[in-house]
């Protein structure tokens, strides 16, 4: 694709190299379900017809029936309509269902994929249409804003500000050998983060989450640590993919997660955490709500509501919901303790941040709250401690104490040397290690290392490749 | 390095890397076995010096449906099943056959209906039987040709499987000994049924296999998914046989027929119009396409078709009466083609002498090999607990036991190696304590080709001249009378012809008598 794009530019014909973008980027999108193309082709048209009437609607001569707040409030209410439709409809049915005793049927509608992406990236552009003085854009470039295959499926969510810019400098246009190199480094570590780390740890999760019997002490531990590592490296390596993608093409995408698991605490984690989903929850919700304008309780509130529909936003369900709370009460502790002007030692700090994130983890991927319940008491020992000859063994060594309590039933990956290992090995990187970002920043010239980085990540991959278990992105739901 | 070099370097290391796990794979984790796991490959390995042989080569329909016996007295020549499983690629199948077969020979090929569709894929029963599971499919892989040996390396065999199978090879865990594969071959081959020839055919349960009870005839044989349509003959099937023809080209008949299949009591195969339909079209396009290479089709599919009263456990597999019934009819059919005789002039018998000089020759190199890996004894005993370790026992024994090993027939015989050090000395003295059953506690002992007196073997010493061990290398066999089961004796149900259980053997520099 890259290799047809700059011929077209070098070729002088740039308005059908974009085009050729943009058809390649809704060929990706359809290539999951052919049926999403209407519903994002339709997005993309009226979001743009809407931004349209804004930019008339604000200018002095406008003579029509309706105001530009109204068009706004319009827009917003058909972007959000459309996601609560998809994602939210049969979350809604079961709730009414359990509340008034009823059995409407659910609808069972399929999610269109990055649905709650493209919404918040079209929101933010009426908005901003609203609020300032955004310049009109062409339809073509539009599009590839919207549909840029990189980012259009799992984020980061980008801002026209910044990508629009970018579209339309003529220099992007062109080859950079330097971009190419440095996008293909940092495709290839995402590759290796998603591929051989992220998708080892969802069996050793995914064991634990989906297991029919309450897990004790250590397996709870196994599959809570190990669901944390997966959703990092998983969701951290799509965002390294999808900016070293962008990159050869010339496009910076934002930076989306710098090393969240570093956090002293859960601010800090949110500013490094899905970095750009917080700046849009910050710019589009918690700062129209009042931010920390109107006082103490009301900022704690601002809070609570911005992390609640953060959750919701993730996930239709009350496990997201619970977990965003426990975010956002976490959030208001957060400034009662700053404001309190107590201090604390770092590796505490460090340590209650992280601890506190795993827990809260357990509800973001627990199916059903009572999965999450059972979960937790398996972490706090109340289903037993119970370990596995081979995980005892390893532990001894450690200890030098004999640690087997009981002999654990079955032979189920949680609790095994591997996971162990892996857990402290990949741990270790993610608390200590320089993240993709830091580590390509500035980056000119390469070493003899960072080619055996990509080839050797590009083989693991096809060779994993060949026995895939059909793992997807875990941000593809949401 | 500047951005241009760094993208060429990852691409020339890409290769390079690639190509090593190639290798590495190729060398460590897919062996060279000296012996195939499966009968019927030692089978087509052992004949391989015979020409004017046929063999039969398909999924298990060809297992199920072809009396060996029949056959072999219809073309006057050594027949021999290779059938084994309809998942494995036709494509390795032909590969392995090239390597093995000799112009004159015939091969008869009953493909399986999936044979002629998408056959390119490989299960992951059939990888893990290339690695794991005693490198049951070794030899498909091991004879390929490189490059396709590299691309089923590098595109079908799944990492953690290599991983496993490395990790269990340095464990020591995945192999059956040869010589006892030698003798489980020699079971087989002795049994004077079909299954000395590869067949298998029996009767048996009249119970579907549980693996196929949620599948209709017509899904399990066309994997439909309960729908009407068969498809059509696949680019896969078109290349292999353009690959058969490189075999028919050295001389070997290739003869393709119907694959057997049989209805249940709850499913009839070829049901539907539909699939009538769709079967009589795609076996006409088949029929083309095979007839367009050269090749000749016997019979027609309802020839092969039977009613439930055939069941035996799936659609491909019938009764024993059945396949009499099947061969005859096949026989009738060669007839009508015109399918000559071979008249090999080689009689069941004489297949059966090369087969055992051939194991014969086997069990050398695999006696050669091991007492390569031999360790050097000291003046240390060798227990029960190390026998197996440290002694090669080649012919006459049982398995190892706590208690030490019993000898099995008239003839025991067993290796050590001796330890460099021993033989600057004149003598060594070679002790070898054990037990009897039965009395006749007097064995016959002959050490490196020297006989000495009949004695009772209870903590017994032999000189050994040093000028008289070749390669560090000690070979003794033992000769036992009155030898007897206890089943024989009525003691027990053990059928084995045991005598003297050899407890310890143990060298020395003096006489300790």
């Amino acid at each position: 694709m890259a290799l047809v794009y700059f011929v077209l530019n070098k070729l002088g014909h740039i308005q059908i190299a974009k085009i050729s973008l943009v058809l390649a980027s809704l060929f990706f999108y359809a290539y999951w379900n052919p049926l999403y193309l209407i519903l994002i082709i339709g997005s993309i048209v009226a979001n743009f017809g809407i931004g349209a009437l804004l930019h008339r609607a604000k200018r002095d001569s406008w003579k029509g029936p309706v105001s530009a707040k109204f068009i706004l409030i319009c827009g917003i209410a058909l972007n959000l309509g459309l996601l609560g439709y998809f994602k939210y409809t049969d979350f809604f049915i079961e709730n009414i269902n359990l509340l008034l005793a009823a059995e409407v049927p659910a609808l069972n509608l399929l999610l269109p994929l990055a649905i709650s992406f493209f919404t918040f990236q079209q929101i933010a552009y009426l908005v901003d249409c609203y609020k300032f003085d955004v310049y009109e854009y062409d339809f073509l470039s539009y599009c590839l804003f919207v549909s840029f295959f990189p980012q259009l499926i799992a984020g980061p969510i980008v801002h026209h500000k910044e990508m629009m810019p970018q579209f339309y400098d003529v220099k992007n246009a062109f080859v950079n050998s330097a971009n190419i190199a440095k996008g293909v480094l940092i495709f290839c570590i995402g590759l290796f983060k998603k591929v051989v780390i992220a998708d080892t740890f969802a069996v050793w999760a995914d064991a634990g989450f989906d297991s029919d019997r309450a897990l004790t002490f250590f397996e709870s531990w196994g599959a809570s640590l190990s669901y944390t590592f997966q959703l990092y490296y998983d969701f951290s390596g799509y965002t390294d993919m999808a900016i070293g993608a962008a990159l050869i093409f010339n496009i910076v995408l934002p930076l989306n997660f710098n090393s969240p698991y570093k956090s002293l605490d859960i601010q800090d984690f949110w500013r490094r955490w899905h970095m750009t989903l917080s700046r849009w929850l910050k710019d589009y919700l918690y700062i129209p709500l009042g931010g920390n304008r109107k006082g103490p309780y009301r900022t704690y509130f601002n809070l609570l509501a911005t992390f609640v529909l953060g959750g919701l936003w993730h996930g239709a369900g009350w496990t997201f919901v619970l977990w965003g709370a426990l975010h956002g009460f976490a959030l208001v502790i957060h400034r009662l303790w700053e404001k309190s002007r107590l201090n604390m030692p770092k590796s505490c700090a460090w340590a209650c941040t992280f601890l506190f994130v795993n827990i809260t983890w357990v509800f973001f991927r627990a199916d059903t709250l009572p999965d999450a319940i059972r979960m937790l008491k398996g972490m706090v020992g109340l289903n037993g401690i119970v370990v596995s000859e081979e995980f005892a063994a390893v532990l001894a060594n450690v200890t030098g104490q004999t640690l087997i309590l009981s002999s654990a039933a079955g032979g189920n990956l949680i609790g095994t040397k591997y996971t162990l290992l892996s857990i402290l090995v990949f741990g270790f990187i993610a608390f200590t290690f320089k993240n993709s970002m830091e580590m390509t920043r500035g980056k000119t010239y390469f070493s003899l290392w960072d080619s055996l980085r990509v080839s050797g990540s590009l083989l693991l991959t096809l060779l994993l490749a060949i026995a895939s278990t059909s793992s997807v992105f875990l941000y593809f739901n949401f | 390095m500047r951005p241009i070099q760094f993208l060429l370097s990852c691409v020339v290391l890409f290769v390079i890397l690639a190509g090593s796990y190639a290798v590495f794979v190729d060398r460590m984790v897919i062996p060279q076995e000296a012996l195939p796991y499966p009968y019927k490959q030692f089978l087509l390995e052992a004949t391989s010096s015979i020409s004017g042989k046929v063999i039969i080569d398909s999924g298990s329909n060809g297992l199920h449906s072809f009396d060996t016996k029949i056959l072999s007295e219809y073309f006057q020549a050594p027949v021999i099943t290779l059938s084994d499983v309809a998942e494995n690629p036709l494509r390795y199948k032909i590969y392995n056959l090239r390597k093995y077969l000799k112009p004159g020979d015939t091969l008869i090929l009953p493909l399986e209906w999936q044979h002629y569709r998408r056959n390119s894929e490989t299960s992951q029963r059939f990888v893990e039987n290339v690695v794991l599971n005693e490198h049951a499919y070794d030899y498909y892989i091991n004879n390929l040709p490189l490059l396709e040996r590299f691309e089923f390396i590098l595109q079908k065999l799944p990492l953690y499987i290599v991983i496993n199978s490395f990790i269990r090879q340095q464990n020591g865990t995945l192999f059956e000994n040869g010589l006892e594969r030698l003798g489980r071959f020699e079971n087989v081959l002795r049994s004077g049924d079909n299954t000395s020839f590869g067949g298998e055919i029996r009767d048996g349960p009249e119970e579907i296999l549980p693996l196929f009870l949620n599948f209709s005839c017509d899904d399990l044989l066309f994997r439909i998914g309960g729908g009407s349509d068969i498809g059509e003959i696949h680019k896969v099937f078109l290349s292999n046989l353009v690959l058969l023809e490189t075999l028919a080209k050295q001389g070997i008949s290739i003869y393709f027929t119907w694959p057997t299949v049989v209805d249940s009591k709850r499913s009839v195969c070829y049901e539907s119009p539909k699939v009538r339909e769709g079967l009589r079209r795609l076996s006409a396009s088949i029929v083309e396409s095979v007839e367009s290479h050269g090749f000749q089709f016997i019979g027609i599919p309802e020839d092969s078709h039977f009613d439930s009263s055939c069941f035996l456990d799936n659609y491909y597999h019938i009764r024993y009466s059945c396949a009499i019934a099947r061969t005859h009819s096949f026989v009738e059919s060669l007839r009508n083609h015109r399918v000559e005789p071979l008249n090999t002039q080689i009689n069941e018998n004489q297949v059966v002498e090369v087969i055992d000089a051939y194991i014969e020759i086997k069990r050398q190199q695999i006696l050669e090999e091991k007492a390569k890996e031999l360790p050097a004894l000291n003046e240390a005993v060798v227990t029960p607990l190390d026998q197996k370790r440290k002694l090669l026992f080649h012919s006459g024994w049982s398995t190892v036991e706590d208690k030490g090993t019993w000898s099995i027939g008239t003839e025991s015989v067993f290796q050590m190696r001796i330890e460099s050090s021993f033989l600057k000395q004149e003598y060594v003295y070679l002790g070898i304590d054990g037990d009897y059953f039965n009395g006749a506690e007097n064995t016959e002992v002959e050490i490196n080709g020297t006989s000495y007196d009949s004695r009772t073997l209870n903590d017994q010493f032999f000189r050994i001249s040093s000028q008289n061990i070749i390669d560090q290398m000690v070979l003794v066999r033992l000769q036992h009378s009155d030898v007897r089961s206890p089943k024989m004796l009525g003691r027990s149900e053990d059928t084995r012809m045991i005598k003297f259980r050899l407890r310890d053997v143990s060298l020395s520099r003096s006489n300790p008598n």
